[in-house]
């Protein structure tokens, strides 16, 4: 009965754009860790928690200018402030995160900054749980829950606004590193950290840049995953953290446009995958494709083959 | 690494045997509470996480009862409030703790049915009382534990409720969702079963995963198949989510969960627009001027009431008049309550509660529960549970 | 000497000649030894808990401590150990295999698992290892969940059969906290002969220069696999104790949380080193069993803790020798 439903043109259109949406949140997610690997190859586990952060900061910035009345003014506007005010923290966070947790251990063998990342996810998760004393919160409902209705087809214009808005922020950011200046500073150091600060490229600085970077659009995801499902705990980072990571290895690890990519396809793949597996099974999706992807093609759909490094 | 010589294994070995056979058996045995000692009343339920409001909703009206009562036979009464995260393995945990701890007489307990179907047996282990307010599934009845009572209803007579409602408003036409909890599977399954019993027709019968947010994709599959109705089992968080994504989805049929849902904060707050309209099992509110007295006595010390609270003011009352009519002095001081006898005690209870007159039955089950079936209803800015008219 | 002219009197003789190193460890095991009925119920249960810990700790400590791979999916052996005990000895399939028969299958199975899914992951790189290793923890645990059929899902497997000799029932906290410590005894053993091996020397130099040391003839994957699988066996033996101990598993007993908790105890108690695991385990989970008030904040300081120690402590608390010596060398 559900493969005949497959053939439904309303369903498999619906299923695509829910796909896509869901997608859109994880791209945006993989581009932190991707920034990050690229640049100083770790694995930073702590990137979910500020997506987490970012959504909270909104939550707190939305719902306090829903009680003070402006939002019911200037829907538009406090939409903006919240985005901005959740990109501001995530970033602070993530320039902090950096400093403490890993800028110490550049020169440690491998495993110590991956352990020291898992210690400050346990940390941030933590800090979280005991601002908002562990409960839910939901977010003021100020984003218009209308769908449009195209004949069978229904798209809501929450979905149009993720899928666009994650859209365009990602080629914003590909935008970013390949035509500016700082973009091609990010490429250099990536390329060879040594030669880059030979050539007068300040790595510090640049290393903070990328964190900044993956924050902000961590912070946006956060902030449009708050307004489109409201509910918000301070666990959910980890899920689409490893998610976004998945996403980022399919597309290929270092490689930015191969991220976007990754994440569309990952979140396809789940919303289809309802069709063969009972819907509790969508989790298994993700972590099975990670599994795969890693012990049969590391390098990801789109990434070059790099020499193994023990 | 040191070489032991035999004889250290030797004595090792006697200390061993000796104190296994020296550490008693568990029979039934006696609570001793020493002289000075508080009497202690754990709480299981679940304080931090998705379904926090109700348990600490639950932890607030037993509070109160404790703090109410004061002590007993000159012994203060002590809360131990324990987390137990509304699922079976800290449920287990939190069972164990409280089973070995000398000073807990008897245990309110465990906010969910997966969590008090596995710790039942382990209270059945150590033979300690536990009267739980909320665990609703029909397991706990079945499997014979004599130590387990429960002041809330059972899923049979919620999910009849819930189909006979339907059927009689012509909703032949269902899809049932569930969380795949012991307690969302087992009411989805209740419900399947009456509705299918009458001729109804079971579009649809999928899980989700508890802690998931994005339903659209099982939502999209369900949507060609024109449901009259979605039934969902399980609890406010993932159904407050549900019904908003149905709305979003544009599936305009309707909606009807459980007490789960039978929350304020969670659930009506919690979907916003979305939630008007939509279907809640819970149990009938009783006439009795006592209810709503003590109603605004809770709310004027904790906020809005959730679920569970008065069946958990009753739970703890009983408990306390149990304990008080079989605890007896000790010649050193101490308190001592035979656990046969307390157990007994709960059993033969016949109590007029704030949610009507309370006994129970040889299975622990509370006797002549109604469960009615309100609607999320918003008057004058309000929005709150109605219960709909016969 | 006098002594020794009296028949029967040098064993004594020798063991207080040599005290104190040959009698504190003595000691501490006889202490251990009548802990429970003068402690109570409620501690000896605690304890039993820190026990199993002790157990995983052990075990892990031998992939990542010994062997230096990050398996962050230990847990999935933990659960095989528990489900494959718990599934042929309760209610579930009506089948009843007596536990100590269940043991070394348990341990057999668990190993196989760490040799299934040692051989794909094992060439991967440090951290990619650890990510792969967590979806495997995570898969399983889901499967867990959802293979109602089989496993019966979140509702667990309950009524699971305690250990018994003869018509003996273990049923006490006690029985069940002498069990663990021959268990602990046991493991702390076998883990420090492998330390003083061959494997272990391989293990050692494998760690500390992968490419050094396939030049020197050792076969790395080889003794990789070597090192998941036995690790996993431990981790095998800590899942059918605690299934059996709790009569009852669930899904959720065999969360990412517990290989984190592990990874936590051993890192700060020390890596390498089995009085650290000890430590460790004592530490990080017995202390917030103790302080009630302190247990909201235990992860909050698990994770600073792993940050922490990583900058300034890489070692542990209770560093072994050899690791000292391993990260001041790289520093």
């Amino acid at each position: 009965m559900s493969l005949s439903l497959l053939l439904n043109p309303e369903v498999l259109v619906d299923q695509v754009i829910n796909g896509l949406t869901i997608g859109g949140i994880y791209a945006l997610i993989a581009m932190g860790y991707t920034l990050v690997y690229g640049i100083l190859f770790m694995i930073n586990f702590a990137h979910g928690e500020i997506f987490m952060f970012g959504s909270f900061t909104g939550f707190f910035v939305l719902s306090a200018l829903v009680r003070s009345g402006f939002a019911e003014r200037y829907v538009v506007l406090s939409i903006l402030i919240t985005f901005l005010g959740a990109m501001a923290v995530s970033s602070m966070l993530g320039v902090l995160l950096e400093r403490v947790a890993y800028r110490p251990l550049r020169k440690a063998p491998r495993l110590a900054p991956l352990i020291s990342a898992i210690g400050a996810s346990i940390f941030l998760q933590n800090v979280m749980m005991l601002i908002v004393k562990a409960r839910m919160q939901i977010y003021p409902d100020v984003f218009p829950e209308d769908f449009i209705e195209m004949g069978r087809f229904s798209i809501s214009y929450f979905q149009i606004f993720i899928i666009l808005g994650s859209v365009v922020m990602m080629v914003g950011l590909v935008l970013f590193i390949r035509k500016t200046k700082t973009g091609k500073a990010m490429r250099a150091v990536a390329e060879d950290k040594d030669a880059a600060a030979l050539m007068g490229v300040n790595v510090n600085r640049i290393i903070v840049v990328t964190f900044v970077l993956g924050s902000c659009l961590a912070a946006v995801a956060g902030v449009m995953v708050g307004l489109y499902y409201t509910q918000i705990n301070h666990m959910m980072g980890f899920m689409p953290g490893i998610k976004a990571f998945t996403a980022a290895v399919l597309g290929g690890i270092g490689n930015v446009a191969g991220c976007m990519f990754g994440g569309y396809i990952l979140g396809v793949s789940e919303a289809f995958s309802v069709f063969f597996l009972p819907s509790q099974y969508k989790d298994v999706i993700a972590f099975s494709l990670l599994v795969l992807i890693l012990i049969f093609r590391p390098h990801g759909i789109f990434g070059e083959v790099v020499a193994e490094r023990t | 690494m040191v070489r032991f010589r035999w004889f250290h294994w030797l004595v090792v070995a006697c200390i061993c045997v000796g104190a296994m056979t020296v550490s008693a058996a568990d029979e039934w045995g006696e609570i001793v509470i020493p002289d000075g000692k508080p009497i202690k009343i754990g709480l299981g339920a679940m304080l931090s996480g998705g379904y926090a409001t109700l348990g600490i909703d639950i932890k607030n009206a037993v509070e109160m009862a404790v703090g109410e009562k004061g002590q007993i036979m000159g012994r203060p009464l002590e809360l131990q409030a324990e987390d137990d995260q509304c699922e079976g393995a800290p449920s287990v945990a939190i069972a164990e703790k409280f089973c070995n701890d000398p000073l807990v007489a008897g245990v309110i307990g465990y906010m969910c049915s997966g969590g008090s179907i596995p710790a039942s047996d382990i209270h059945n282990k150590y033979k300690l009382v536990m009267i739980s307010p909320s665990s609703t599934s029909l397991e706990l009845t079945n499997r014979g534990i004599p130590v387990f009572f429960r002041t809330c209803w059972n899923d049979k007579i919620q999910g009849e409720a819930g189909a006979v409602y339907a059927l009689k408003r012509n909703w032949t036409q269902v899809a049932v969702l569930h969380d795949k909890s012991a307690y969302g599977q087992g009411l989805a399954d209740e419900f399947k079963r009456h509705i299918l019993g009458s001729g109804g027709k079971i579009l649809a019968y999928e899980g989700l995963t508890r802690g998931d947010k994005d339903f659209t994709p099982v939502l999209t599959k369900i949507k060609p198949l024109s449901p009259q109705l979605v039934y969902f089992g399980g609890m406010a968080a993932e159904g407050a989510l549900l019904v908003r994504q149905m709305r979003r989805a544009g599936i305009r049929a309707k909606f009807m969960s459980d007490d789960g849902c039978y929350t304020e904060k969670d659930f009506i707050q919690g979907a916003g627009k979305a939630s008007l309209g939509a279907y809640v099992t819970y149990a009938k509110t009783p006439e009795a001027e006592r209810f709503s007295s003590w109603v605004k006595r809770f709310e004027a010390k904790y906020g809005p009431r959730q679920t569970f609270s008065p069946q958990s003011y009753d739970a703890t009352n009983i408990l306390m008049a149990a304990i008080e009519r079989t605890a007896r002095r000790g010649e050193d001081g101490s308190l001592r309550i035979g656990k046969k006898a307390l157990r007994d005690a709960v059993a033969s209870t016949d109590y007029d509660g704030v949610t009507g007159r309370i006994t129970f039955d040889e299975f622990g089950d509370r006797t002549g529960s109604v469960v009615a079936v309100n609607v999320v209803t918003c008057e004058k800015g309000a929005c709150f549970f109605k219960e709909v008219e016969d | 000497m006098h002594s020794d002219r009296i028949p029967g009197s040098s064993t004594i003789k020798h063991v207080f000649r040599t005290a104190p190193s040959r009698v504190w460890p003595a000691g501490l095991l006889i202490g251990l030894s009548v802990l429970p009925p003068l402690v109570g119920n409620y501690w000896t249960h605690v304890l039993g808990y820190i026990g199993v810990y002790v157990m995983l700790g052990i075990g892990l400590n031998v992939v990542v401590g010994f062997a230096g791979l990050l398996d962050l999916g230990y847990v999935a052996f933990y659960a095989i150990g528990a489900y494959s005990y718990a599934l042929l000895a309760s209610p579930q399939f009506g089948i009843h295999i007596p536990f100590w028969f269940m043991i070394p299958v348990c341990v057999f199975l668990a190993c196989l698992g760490g040799v299934l899914l040692g051989v794909p992951v094992l060439r991967m790189r440090g951290d990619y290892l650890a990510i792969v290793t967590l979806g495997f923890g995570e898969i399983i645990r889901i499967m867990l969940n959802n293979l109602d059929g089989v496993t019966n899902g979140p509702k667990g497997l309950l009524r699971i059969d305690p250990p018994s000799i003869g018509s003996f029932e273990f049923s006490t906290p006690t029985h069940y906290y002498y069990l663990i410590l021959a268990g602990c005894l046991l493991s702390a053993f076998i883990a420090d002969r492998l330390n003083n091996s061959r494997i272990g020397r391989a293990w050692i130099a494998m760690r500390e220069d992968q490419d050094a040391a396939a030049l020197m003839g050792i076969d790395v994957l080889k003794y990789k696999l070597l090192a998941f699988a036995i690790g996993a066996s431990f981790a095998g033996a800590g899942g059918i104790i605690f299934a059996a101990r709790q009569g009852s598993i669930f899904p959720d007993d065999f969360s990412l949380m517990v290989s984190i908790n592990v990874l936590c105890l051993i890192i700060i108690g020390g890596m390498g080193s089995i009085p650290g695991v000890i430590l460790g385990a004592v530490i990080l989970i017995g202390v917030p069993e103790i302080l009630r008030a302190v247990a909201l904040y235990r992860m909050l300081a698990f994770g600073a803790l792993l940050v922490i120690m990583m900058i300034f402590r890489p070692t542990g608390f209770i560093a072994s020798s050899r690791r000292k010596l391993e990260f001041n060398k790289e520093s």
